[in-house]
C-alpha cells in the first residue's frame, strides 16, 4: 500500500475517532441536561400539587366553617331570637302607659332587625341559595341584597348559558365576587358597580366595572403579600385553585377586574 | 468549473468569515461576544492576506513574502489571545489566571521559533498548532464540565454553547491533523496539501456555529 495514502488514511481515521467521541460527549451532555430539566420539572408539578392540595384544604376549612358559623347563626342564635320575639309579643300593652308602650315597640322593632340581620349573615355565609338555584342567581341575590339598604348602584348581566357544572368551584367564585364587591363599597368608595359575565369555549369570564378608586395590578400583587391583605390573598388563592386568573386594571375611564375561570376544571 | 469550485474552495477561509457577519450588527446587541466579533474582523484580514500570498503569482503581484507560514503563526497567537479572553470573559472559575498568562507564553515560543527559522520558511512548525488547539481543546472541554454543573434550560439558546462547539469541531478535526503534518509532509507534500481540504469544512463548520452564537446573543 502507497505510504501516503496508508498515513492520509490513518489521519481521517483518527479524525473521525475524535469528532465520533466529540458528538458523544456533546450528545451525553445534552441528555443529562433534558434529564435534569425533566427532573426539575417534576419538582416543580410536585410542589404545584402540594400548593394547590394545601391551598385547596385551606378554602374548603374556611367554607366548612362559615357553613357551621352560619348554620349555628341560623339554628341557634335565629331560633333564641324567634322565641324573643314570641315571649315579647306576649306582653299585654294595654296597661302600658305610653312611655312603656313606645319602649316596647322599639324593641320589638330592633327585633326585627336582629332577627333579619342575623338571616341576611347567615345566608351570606351559607351558600345554599347557590347550591339550589345555581351561581347567576346567588350573585344576583347577593347584589340585591347589598345595594338595597345602600345608595350604590348596580348593574348585573350574566350570561344565562352558563350552567352550574362544579358547585365547589363555583362558591369560589362567589366567594371572589363576594370579597371583591365588598372591599370595592368598603375601600374604594364606589357609586356605581357593573357585573357581567360571559361564558364562551368553556370559560366563565367575569368582568366587575366600579367608579371608585380601584387597584390597579401591581398595587393588587403588592398588597396580597401584606398582612392586611388578607381577603386579596384569599382571592389568589382561589384564583390559583381554579387554574384561573385575574386582572386588575385602573385608568381614567375607571376601574376593572376581570377574572378568567376555565369551568371544566376538576376541583 | 471544476476549476472554479477548487477555486472557492481555496478561498473558504476568507468567504467562511462572511457568514457570521449578518448576525454581527449592531455591535451593542452582541456585546457579550466582543473578543469574538474582534476574531473574526482580525481573522478575515490574515486569511485574506494569507491567500493574496499563497495566489501572487496568480494575481501577477510580488509581495517578497513567498510563505505565510509567518502569518499562520500570527493568526494562531491572535486567536489564542482572543479566545482566552473570551473564555476568561465567561466567569467559569477555572485556571482563570492560566488562561491569562498561556497566550504569553506561547506567543514567547513562536518569537523564539521564529529567531532560529526563516521568515519565509517553507513550512508550518506543527507543534506550535499542536500546542495551540490542545490548549483550546482544554478550554472547550473545560467549558462544557462548567455546563453540566449550571442549570441551563436550553444549551441551544446560550451563545457560548455556539462558539464552543464551533471552536471543539474545528480543534478537534485540526487537533490530528497537525498531529501529523511533519510527517505527511516529510513524504509527500501533495498528501500533506489534501489535509487542508479536510480544515476547511472544519473552519466552514466554526463560521457557520459563531453566526448562530451572535444570532442567539441578539435574542
Amino acid at each position: 500500500m502507497n505510504p501516503n495514502a496508508d498515513m492520509l488514511s490513518k489521519i481521517i481515521i483518527y479524525i473521525a475517532v475524535m469528532l465520533l467521541l466529540f458528538i458523544s460527549f456533546l450528545l451525553a451532555l445534552i441528555l443529562n441536561q433534558r434529564k435534569k430539566i425533566q427532573h426539575q420539572r417534576d419538582i416543580e408539578k410536585l410542589r404545584e400539587a402540594q400548593q394547590n392540595q394545601l391551598i385547596e384544604a385551606a378554602v374548603r376549612s374556611e367554607e366548612t366553617e362559615r357553613h357551621r358559623i352560619a348554620e349555628t347563626l341560623h339554628d341557634e342564635v335565629g331560633a333564641i331570637l324567634s322565641s324573643s320575639k314570641l315571649h315579647f309579643l306576649g306582653i299585654k300593652t294595654e296597661t302600658m302607659d305610653t312611655k312603656d308602650k313606645n319602649l316596647h315597640e322599639k324593641g320589638n322593632e330592633l327585633l326585627d332587625e336582629a332577627i333579619k340581620k342575623v338571616r341576611g349573615i347567615s345566608h351570606n355565609l351559607h351558600s345554599s341559595i347557590l347550591k339550589e338555584f345555581g351561581l347567576n342567581e346567588a350573585i344576583s341575590h347577593f347584589m340585591n341584597s347589598i345595594t338595597k339598604s345602600t345608595l350604590l348602584k348596580s348593574t348585573i348581566t350574566l350570561d344565562e348559558n352558563y350552567t352550574t357544572q362544579n358547585t365547589e368551584n363555583d362558591i369560589s367564585i362567589y366567594r371572589m365576587i363576594q370579597e371583591l364587591v365588598n372591599n370595592i363599597m368598603k375601600h374604594a368608595k364606589a357609586t356605581e358597580i357593573s357585573i357581567t359575565s360571559k361564558y364562551l369555549n368553556n370559560e366563565l369570564d367575569f368582568s366587575i366595572d366600579h367608579d371608585g378608586s380601584g387597584l390597579s395590578q401591581s398595587q393588587f400583587e403588592e398588597m396580597r403579600f401584606k398582612k392586611e391583605g388578607l381577603g386579596l390573598k384569599n382571592i389568589q388563592n382561589r384564583i390559583i385553585l381554579l387554574r384561573g386568573g385575574i386582572l386588575f386594571t385602573k385608568d381614567s375611564e375607571g376601574n376593572s377586574i376581570k377574572i378568567k375561570v376555565p369551568v371544566n376544571y376538576p376541583a | 468549473m471544476s476549476n472554479l469550485l477548487r477555486q472557492i474552495f481555496n478561498w473558504a477561509e476568507v468567504w467562511a468569515l462572511l457568514i457570521p457577519f449578518p448576525f454581527i450588527f449592531p455591535l451593542k446587541k452582541t456585546k457579550t461576544l466582543r473578543p469574538v466579533t474582534y476574531y473574526v474582523f482580525v481573522s478575515l484580514i490574515i486569511y485574506l492576506i494569507i491567500n493574496i500570498i499563497s495566489n501572487q503569482k496568480s494575481f501577477n503581484i510580488d509581495l517578497h513574502l513567498h510563505s505565510n507560514v509567518l502569518i499562520y503563526n500570527i493568526n494562531s497567537i491572535i486567536r489564542l489571545f482572543l479566545l482566552s479572553w473570551y473564555f476568561i470573559s465567561l466567569r467559569q472559575p477555572f485556571f482563570v489566571n492560566t488562561k491569562k498568562v498561556l497566550p504569553w507564553i506561547f506567543a514567547s515560543f513562536v518569537f523564539v521559533f521564529f529567531l532560529f527559522e526563516p521568515i519565509n520558511g517553507k513550512y508550518l512548525n506543527s507543534t506550535l498548532h499542536i500546542v495551540e488547539t490542545g490548549l483550546l481543546l482544554l478550554y472547550c472541554i473545560q467549558y462544557y464540565f462548567f455546563l453540566l454543573k449550571e442549570e441551563q434550560p436550553s444549551f441551544a439558546r446560550l451563545p457560548s454553547f455556539w462558539v464552543v462547539t464551533g471552536l471543539s469541531i474545528f480543534v478537534v478535526v485540526n487537533f490530528p491533523i497537525y498531529l501529523f503534518y511533519d510527517t505527511v509532509i516529510k513524504l509527500d507534500t501533495p498528501t500533506a496539501r489534501l489535509l487542508w481540504d479536510i480544515h476547511k469544512p472544519a473552519f466552514i463548520i466554526f463560521c457557520i456555529c459563531l453566526a448562530k452564537a451572535f444570532y442567539e446573543s441578539k435574542r
